[in-house]
Parts: C-alpha cells; sequence; structure tokens
C-alpha cells in the first residue's frame, strides 16, 4: 500500500498497535464523503482517547486519497488516510469487487478491529452503498 | 480489363475464389495488423469516437460519449495522468482554466479535463480548482480513451494504467494539433500556450 509515496508495509502500520481499519469504495463518492468518513472525523476524539488509530482506506492513488483527507478534515483529525491503489489489501481481505462505474476493482464498506496486525473483528457491507 | 483477362485466363470459378480468398486474407490479417499496431494518434488523425466517459453531472455519474463531445466542434483537451496530482494541479490543468476566455474569444466551443480517474474524483477536482462550471471534467474510468489513442502508460504501484500529459486541439473529430509529454513530464508540448498559438 503506498502512502503519500512511502511504501507503508501493513507491518509498520499495524505492529503493536490497536487499528480500526475503515474500507470505502471510493474517495469523494456520496456516501464515503459525505456520512462515512465525517462520522469518524467527529467520533476522532474517541479514538484517540482509547489510543486507538483510525485508518481509512481506498483503491484510490496516493494523490487523491491526501487531498480527501484534507477536503475532510480526517487527516487534521488524525486519521489516517491511506491508499490501496492496486487492491491488494481489498483483495487480502476478501471484500474486493467490480464497480465499473467507477472504473474497476474497488473495497466494499468494511469496517475492521485489528490488534497488533490481528483481524479480531469485522463487518462487511454486502451492498455498494 | 484485368477482371476479363481474369476471368478469361484462370475461368470464373477460380477467378471468384481467388478474389474471395484474397479479400478475406486482406481483411483479416491487415485488422489484426491494425489492432497489434494499435494507433498513436497524431496531428491530422480521426479521433476514435467510441469512447464514453463519465461526468458528474448534479452530482451524479453521467455518461459523456464522445461523439457528443467533438463533433462538429472545435474541442482543446487537456489530458493529464491524474487528477488531485501536483503538477496537473498546481500547473498543468490551472494554465487552461487561465486561458478559457482567450480559447473561447478564439472560436473553441468546449474545453475538456481527462484522465483516468473515476467521475467523483474528477468532480471533486473541478470544485476545488473552481472550474468545474467551465471544464467538462471527464473521468476516463478503465482508460478505454487513453489505450483507444494509444498514449497511455503504467504508473505500476501508483495508479496503474494512466493517460500522458496531453495538450489538443480536435476540430469535428479531427486532431488539429497534439503535444504528448513522455509520462507526467510538463513542457510547452502540453502547454495551453501551444494550443493558443494554434488557433
Amino acid at each position: 500500500r503506498t502512502h503519500l509515496g512511502a511504501e507503508l508495509k501493513t507491518g509498520e502500520l499495524m505492529k503493536g498497535k490497536k487499528i480500526v481499519l475503515v474500507g470505502v469504495p471510493g474517495a469523494f463518492t456520496p456516501t464515503c464523503h459525505l456520512k462515512h468518513l465525517p462520522s469518524y472525523v467527529e467520533a476522532a476524539a474517541q479514538f484517540t482517547a482509547a489510543d486507538v488509530q483510525v485508518v481509512f482506506v481506498s483503491v484510490n492513488d496516493a494523490f487523491v486519497m491526501k487531498a480527501w483527507g484534507e477536503a475532510t478534515g480526517a487527516t487534521e483529525a488524525g486519521i489516517e488516510v491511506v491508499a490501496d491503489p492496486a487492491a491488494e489489501l481489498a483483495k487480502a481481505l476478501g471484500v474486493a469487487f467490480e464497480v465499473p462505474a467507477l472504473g474497476g476493482t474497488r473495497a466494499k464498506r468494511f469496517a475492521a478491529y485489528v490488534d497488533d496486525g490481528v483481524v479480531k473483528h469485522m463487518v462487511v457491507d454486502p451492498g455498494d452503498d | 480489363l484485368y477482371v476479363v483477362y481474369k476471368m478469361r485466363v484462370l475461368g470464373p470459378f477460380t477467378c471468384f475464389m481467388l478474389t474471395t480468398y484474397t479479400k478475406a486474407f486482406i481483411s483479416t490479417n491487415f485488422r489484426t495488423l491494425s489492432t497489434r499496431l494499435a494507433m498513436t494518434l497524431s496531428e491530422g488523425d480521426k479521433l476514435p469516437m467510441d469512447a464514453v466517459f463519465s461526468r458528474l453531472v448534479d452530482g451524479k455519474p453521467t455518461n459523456v460519449p464522445a461523439a457528443d463531445l467533438f463533433a462538429g466542434k472545435k474541442v482543446v483537451v487537456c489530458g493529464v495522468p491524474g487528477a488531485m496530482t501536483p503538477t496537473c494541479s498546481e500547473k498543468h490543468l490551472p494554465g487552461f482554466i487561465e486561458a478559457y476566455d482567450q480559447l473561447k474569444a478564439k472560436g473553441v466551443d468546449s474545453v475538456a479535463c481527462i484522465s483516468v480517474n473515476d467521475p467523483f474524483v474528477m468532480g471533486a477536482w473541478g470544485k476545488k480548482l473552481e472550474c468545474d462550471e467551465k471544464i467538462y471534467m471527464l473521468a476516463d474510468g478503465g482508460a478505454t480513451f487513453a489505450k483507444s489513442i494509444g498514449h497511455q502508460f503504467d504508473t505500476g504501484d501508483f495508479g496503474g494504467i494512466r493517460l500522458k500529459r496531453m495538450a489538443m486541439l480536435v476540430n469535428d473529430g479531427v486532431v488539429q494539433k497534439i503535444g504528448v509529454e513522455e509520462g507526467g513530464a510538463f513542457t510547452d508540448l502540453s502547454d495551453v500556450k501551444s494550443i493558443l498559438s494554434a488557433l
């Protein structure tokens, strides 16, 4: 996975940390942009207090993710907004699906609680909304 | 006369078979050949019209067939490797936004920006640069258009196949002027100035 051009191996991101990993079908798409990410931005303080890092991931490139993090105030709120451009993470988690309208493979909406690199809990949205 | 000669020498049946076989041979092999030697769009070429772009209209992704945009019109195209990427955002597209009025004054019907991104990203980018009212922000989602004109390049891990940086002037579907950079470089080739000077 790439984040701002620097290779972020999942290991580095997740090792020894408590992570809430949230996947969305697309940066700047309506539900993701207007409801999903904002809800986490609002709750950001609660996550920080619980020593949990929130990570948003989408199959988009690093520049788009950077712009999305800035546009939604997520980056400022301490949320990591990272890119999964080749859908590697999406495929590894079994949430990859084809969205012709968006140009290819995307990740289904999901949220997972990951502790020290191990997925403890995961919820996946069946549809693409 | 040649046909008559053929008929007389070879006999009608042989002639028929020879002609049919030759035609079939040419159409199969030359078609395969032309697909293998995929075209690289140049000045004077007809723009392939089978592409269908996607564009946000009132927040909804809407299909824009290439013919709707290019047929019978003078169109300026700014092609970029990626929406929201530094050079594209800070230097390349802004040049076209600034020159918009000049381009219209010189008889240009539409200005379009094409990138291999989805329509939501293109729409958000257009909003960010405050140009979505003037410039058609077109998504070439599966890189279909980029590949059909032979100006795609592989960005690998970054984002796969993208459109090379380019500037193009298309008149009723025929390329009047085109400048394509190698990959993401930004020089006079793809600058709006080269288009202005061609008008």
